[in-house]
């Protein structure tokens, strides 16, 4: 069942890496800056929440410092939400060649996981500069920071692919969960821990999405005190599966998804 | 072996979107998680059939055109073949790698140089390796002619230079069978000629299923032809039957003809022209639709005037093909009563025919001075024989002249 799914991203690796290229060169053209707002962009929320915690305006409620807190936590996130939108609205995006070439869903929705590994990747050395700073880990935890980027990234192309579905349909989609990403992200602990600002409103710690932020988050603070990678492994390992047995069943609807573009 | 398998496809499509939208999506969902099996789509009373039970097959070496009016099924038939749709009912089946010139520049970001849309467009081709696509898209960039333009961005390209880049990325995929819809008229005339060397080297070794309107191209270009009308193939077979056919359905329909906005309406002044009586004939008055070429074609009309205009009632008549007028006689220039005792009995017209072959729509008018007393848009004459290299909507002539030398 999967096999056709992974040789037709091996078939159109090319395919992936140039799209992804495409979509990159085509964002910075024009632009005085060019290629910088690639790492700015994803840069100034993280200085911001730095800057508020430097000059005492976030303080910290728990042992984890906030700094730490704020960078790892809306990186995961932007990670997650951005693959989540980016991948649902891949066919849209790019119906333009979906409607007039034959190439199958799959490459499309995998470069569309490009943009949220550029912005991972501009925040990477500021996460192991502050790791470096304030966890306890040892060289082989630290190696395993750069792949903390694929369980969010597999849940965001899971959902994102599932959803893509639906926004072929209703295009309302894009608006609402753009909606929902911003308003969870602060609603759900994810930079914010969630007492300290609605502790009457505890179930939305329940946001399965932050329960694994919160996992990932405590593993590289202190390896010690969770069995967080665990958790992650078998959570990757069971995302992986479903986002292929998802994929070859929506292969199988592409026809009638394309008359839909 | 038959490069395509076309086996009884029909192809439904829903009439109104927006009140489906939800039962479909449903449908949809629930087929992707297993709920509901995936079945042929039976035909429902919301769905107007684009394709009805099409069946033929392709071998390799030959090139097929899918000729027909708008709205036929031939580009929807295409997509089949290419796999963008799924056929309602039926079954297509391909052995070999398809390549589809359907629109050239598809997925083109204009921002980006030629190069990198090139890179782009060759990405789309499976399993290519690095020295390979380097050496396709140097073949593309000199087949294009583009050399000194490549590292522009494509939006400071004129339209024929990027329907070139367009025509050459997509055609150096090395196809077995190649679809083409309406593109071949990319650029200036030598590089088309270059397109059809290119198309006809495919050939050889592969399979072409060509759309188009032009008759001229397809007569030159394919070996066999399917008309198509409303979603039917009517016929099969050789292309100039297909083309005649096309050519008499096209005439028949004249009531679409007669709709047309770009040739005017009716109209009828019936407080001074009465009982009007117009149509073509022979010199023996029988009515007559179809003309051969340089054959004198007759035009009667009868009518009671109501009031006698005197010299000042003026008659004209302009031609039309295709929507563009293309001849017209007038009584202001050529000799003809329109006196009120004629116009009873009935006048008859002698019309030299320089027409080329084809329908001719045509309407009589009758004017006083500025105002109009009839339009009435007749229905179209055809001139019969259809030639590929004769081109051009009239006919010019010569004889042979005896050289005459200076003393």
């Amino acid at each position: 069942m999967f096999k056709p799914v992974i040789l037709e991203l091996l078939r159109y690796r090319s395919f992936i890496f140039y799209s992804f290229l495409k979509n990159i060169k085509s964002s910075s053209r024009n632009n005085i800056l060019g290629w910088v707002w690639v790492i700015i962009t994803p840069l100034i929320p993280i200085l911001l929440y730095i800057f508020l915690q430097e000059i005492g305006f976030l303080k910290s409620s728990d042992q984890m410092p906030r700094a730490f807190y704020v960078v790892f936590g809306i990186t995961f996130w932007e990670v997650f939400s951005g693959s989540t939108l980016g991948v649902m609205s891949a066919p849209v995006d790019n119906k333009g060649i979906l409607k007039k070439k034959k190439i199958p869903f799959t490459p499309i929705y995998i470069a569309a996981l490009g943009q949220p590994f550029v912005t991972f990747l501009v925040r990477l050395p500021l996460m192991f500069f502050l790791a470096l700073k304030y966890s306890s880990l040892s060289s082989f935890e630290f190696i395993l920071l750069p792949l903390s980027f694929f369980p969010f990234a597999i849940l965001g192309l899971s959902i994102g692919v599932f959803l893509s579905v639906f926004y072929c349909y209703i295009r309302d989609l894009k608006n609402v969960l753009n909606i929902f990403f911003k308003y969870m992200m602060f609603l759900s602990g994810v930079i914010i821990p969630v007492p300290s600002v609605f502790s009457q409103l505890k179930f939305l710690e329940f946001n399965f999405v932050y329960i694994l932020i919160e996992k990932v988050r405590y593993y590289f603070y202190s390896a010690e005190q969770t069995n967080g990678e665990f958790y992650v492994l078998a959570f990757f390992a069971v995302q992986i599966l479903l986002t292929l047995l998802l994929i070859s069943r929506i292969s199988r609807e592409e026809g009638q998804l394309r008359e839909r573009l | 072996m038959n490069l395509i398998e076309v086996n009884e496809v029909s192809k439904f499509f829903e009439k109104s979107e927006k009140k489906n939208v939800v039962r479909e999506l449903a449908k949809t969902v629930l087929r992707i998680l297993g709920i509901v099996k995936k079945k042929a789509i039976s035909k429902e009373a919301n769905h107007f059939t684009a394709l009805k039970e099409i069946s033929f097959s392709i071998k390799k070496g030959e090139a097929i055109a899918l000729i027909g009016r708008n709205g036929a099924g031939k580009s929807t038939l295409l997509k089949i073949i290419n796999g963008l749709y799924d056929p309602s009912e039926g079954s297509v089946k391909v052995n070999g790698k398809i390549q589809a010139l359907i629109e050239l520049g598809a997925g083109f970001h204009y921002d980006l140089t030629g190069r990198e849309n090139l890179l782009f467009a060759v990405s789309m081709i499976p399993n290519l390796k690095k020295k390979d696509r380097e050496f396709l898209i140097n073949e593309i960039i000199e087949f294009s002619e583009l050399n000194e333009f490549i590292d522009f961005p494509v939006k400071k390209y004129s339209s024929g230079m990027k329907a070139r880049l367009g025509f050459s990325a997509a055609i150096f995929a090395n196809p077995d069978i190649l679809l083409v819809d309406e593109v071949l008229s990319v650029g200036d005339f030598r590089f088309r000629q270059k397109c059809l060397r290119k198309i006809n080297e495919i050939r050889k070794d592969a399979a072409v299923v060509l759309v188009s309107h032009n008759l001229q191209t397809v007569k030159l270009f394919c070996t066999r032809a399917l008309l198509f009308d409303r979603g039917t193939i009517v016929f099969d077979g050789d292309v100039q039957k297909a083309i005649n056919l096309y050519r008499k359905s096209e005439a028949r329909d004249e009531k679409e003809i007669l709709k047309n906005p770009n040739l005017g309406e009716d109209f009828h002044n019936n407080e001074i022209v009465s009982d009007l009586e117009v149509f073509w004939c022979d010199e023996f008055l029988t009515p007559r639709k179809v003309f051969s070429k340089n054959e004198p074609i007759y035009l009667f009309f009868k009518a009671t005037l109501l009031v006698d205009c005197g010299k000042d009632l003026v008659f004209s008549m302009p031609f039309w093909r295709d929507n563009i007028n293309i001849s017209s006689i007038s009584s202001e220039y050529d000799s003809c009563d329109l006196s009120v005792s004629v116009l009873k009995k009935g006048q008859l017209l002698k019309i030299h025919n320089i027409f080329n072959s084809g329908p001719i729509d045509s309407c009589f008018i009758l004017t006083l001075k500025s105002e109009y007393l009839v339009r009435k848009i007749l229905e179209p004459f055809e001139i019969s024989g259809f030639d590929a290299r004769v081109h051009g909507v009239a006919l010019c002539s010569f004889k042979e002249e005896p050289k005459k030398e200076e003393n």
